[in-house]
């Protein structure tokens, strides 16, 4: 039996549900080395803004248990740069490329879209409303709902494909955002972007990180991530991409259960480039295993309900 | 080739107070670049879940494939993790990666090796392609001490001096010969007291080398110390750098260092992990790291 993995989100087709996650897959050739890009169901690209960015001074990142936290600060060539530089290799590739867009201001996310219109080979672009590691933009965007709607209102507008909004966990409430931003007219969700956290040095007293606090990936956030996509997920009526320290197909598995329909695999590239080839190898062993015949049938399937006791099983 | 190698461990133990060696097998005979390294985890490991960087000491190509050998000291959760590798565990090691040492333009340079504890198994390659060239090559190493202990062996030679536990230091000895080392050590337990950068300035004063180049790695205040000594005497420096990285391959962006940049005002963030972790050491903002 082949198993049918494809999913649909905002009118795009996917080969399977297993994408790369922004910021951890560089622009997606640095992985040409190490596997197939052609077999995953898409890449979203490291974030792009207008002008290149250098991004924060070092030290950029430090270990925690069970994750990882980042000050990166947007490093990245520029959306010119990708257009001219990365694009045209990248393209090539039978996956969907889905360029992370961010601006410091309003006006910038808007530019980046209307030169990005202009370039073939891009499938969807996906709104960063929720980095963590820059002063303006970004987060500002993210947290508060009216600012996102009407950031997602005007980027809808301009563009000609796809725009999937990236979530903030760092919002008061994430599913208000989430609505916002679907009656804004978002095609599609994706969640959750990083959890702001802090780790001290001790005999220093200062912040690990040169610019104090950072994002939090990793399996540390899974449960969070879980939560708050489940959530998301019962609330609007658009595709949720589910993201957050995705490590294992049973990770993914969890994620589609509750309501993902795709996922993001992010930090796991870190310390295993292969993570995401191997959790779509073990996504169609446990399908045919299963006997599910399509990835579909299991988007959204988890029972919430509190479990039935034994005796009324038998009943 | 450069990929995920599985690699069986031969042998892994403390050989001295100052460092751990491993050496490992791997099935392919890899091309490899001195001052090149590899990313380690062990089997099944989620905690802690980067890998380590390790560069590559010593390889050996033998029909089978490679085995490779790396110096290390235990520092965190990592290195003791991989401490408790036994013989005929398996590890995953990425690589090889990174720029590497480039090749030497200037056949007629003397080659001065500066290192400080264990960034002294960075060189070590480099050490042996260069003599193997013919090249004159000198070694200036520092360590703040390196006083037998309690594990060391009774019936240690008498070298630099003092009878020396730091058996890494007699594999460069056998490559450039004992002559061609200098040890210092900050309590004067072996070689000459004192920082190794001022043996090396000591050396330079003395000979006053026409054409030299330094390659030099160790903690940062060495490396900086060196890029100034090399500047002062107008000698290119190559420096290997370390760095807290995710994946070592280019991607995380977070071991990044502050180089010059053209237009001067704000510094040009470049990867250890890919643009290094070699680099030339005028290049480097140093007050910026």
């Amino acid at each position: 039996m082949s198993c049918d993995l494809s999913v649909e989100i905002a009118g795009l087709r996917f080969k399977n549900p297993i994408l790369t996650a922004s910021g951890t897959f560089g622009y997606g050739l640095e992985f040409a080395e190490w596997l197939d890009l052609n077999r995953l169901g898409g890449i979203c690209t490291k974030g792009l803004s207008l002008e290149p960015m250098e991004g924060n001074p070092p030290p950029r990142i430090v270990e925690t248990h069970g994750g990882m936290l980042n000050a990166i600060g947007l490093q990245n060539i520029g959306v010119r740069a990708f257009i001219a530089e990365k694009l045209p290799r990248l393209r090539q590739f039978q996956t969907h490329i889905i360029v992370n867009v961010f601006g410091s201001s309003f006006e910038e996310y808007l530019q980046v879209i209307r030169l990005l219109e202009e370039a073939d080979g891009i499938a969807a672009y996906e709104l960063n409303i929720s980095c963590p590691n820059v002063t303006a933009g970004g987060m500002e965007f993210g947290t508060d709902p009216d600012q996102a709607a009407r950031l997602t209102e005007a980027c809808r507008r301009i563009a000609r494909r796809p725009i999937i909004v990236k979530l903030s966990p760092n919002a008061g409430d994430i599913v208000r955002v989430a609505r916002a931003v679907e009656a804004a007219g978002a095609d599609a969700l994706s969640a959750i972007n990083t959890i702001l956290g802090l780790s001290v040095d001790i005999y220093t007293r200062r912040p690990r990180l040169a610019a104090g606090m950072g994002g939090l990936s990793g399996p540390a956030l899974k449960p969070i991530a879980l939560r708050m996509v489940y959530q998301i997920a019962t609330a609007v009526r658009i595709p949720v991409i589910g993201i957050g320290g995705i490590a294992t197909v049973e990770d993914a598995l969890e994620f589609l259960i509750a309501g993902a329909t795709a996922v993001q695999i992010g930090t796991a590239n870190y310390f295993d480039p292969l993570a995401s080839i191997k959790i779509l190898e073990g996504l169609e062993r446990f399908l045919e295993q299963q006997g599910i015949a399509t990835i579909r049938s299991l988007i959204g399937s988890l029972q919430m309900q509190p479990c039935l006791t034994r005796s009324e099983t038998r009943a | 080739m450069t990929k995920d190698h599985s690699a069986r461990v031969l042998s892994n133990a403390q050989e001295a107070p100052a460092y751990w060696r491993l050496r490992v097998r791997i099935s392919e005979n890899i091309a490899l670049r001195p001052g090149q390294f590899v990313m380690v985890r062990t089997r099944d490991q989620w905690e802690p879940i980067w890998r380590r960087a390790l560069v590559i000491y010593r390889a050996e190509r033998h029909a089978e494939g490679m085995d490779l050998e790396f110096l290390y000291k235990v520092l965190g959760r990592g290195t003791q993790r991989l401490s408790r590798q036994r013989p005929g565990d398996e590890l995953e090691m990425l690589g090889p990666l990174g720029n590497g040492f480039p090749p030497e333009t200037d056949p007629h340079a003397e080659a001065l090796l500066v290192s400080g504890g264990i960034g002294l198994p960075a060189l070590y390659l480099l050490a042996e392609a260069l003599a193997h060239e013919g090249r004159s090559v000198r070694l200036f190493h520092g360590e703040p001490t390196v006083k037998p202990h309690a594990g060391s062996p009774r019936d240690l030679k008498i070298a630099w001096g003092a009878p020396v536990d730091l058996p890494a230091l007699e594999d460069f000895a056998r490559v450039l010969g004992r002559e061609a080392i200098t040890l210092a050590t900050e309590d004067g337990s072996g070689g000459i007291q004192g920082l190794v950068t001022e043996a090396l300035q000591a050396y330079l004063d003395r000979a006053r080398p026409r054409r030299a180049v330094l390659y030099a790695c160790g903690p940062l205040p060495m490396l900086r110390r060196v890029a100034e000594i090399a500047a002062a005497a107008q000698l290119p420096a190559f420096v290997a750098l370390e760095a807290r990285m995710a994946c070592g391959f280019g991607v995380c962006l977070g071991c990044v260092v502050p180089t010059r940049s053209r237009s001067d005002r704000i510094p040009h963030y470049r990867r250890v992990c890919v643009e290094g972790p070699i680099f030339r050491a005028e290049e480097v903002l140093w007050d910026e790291l």
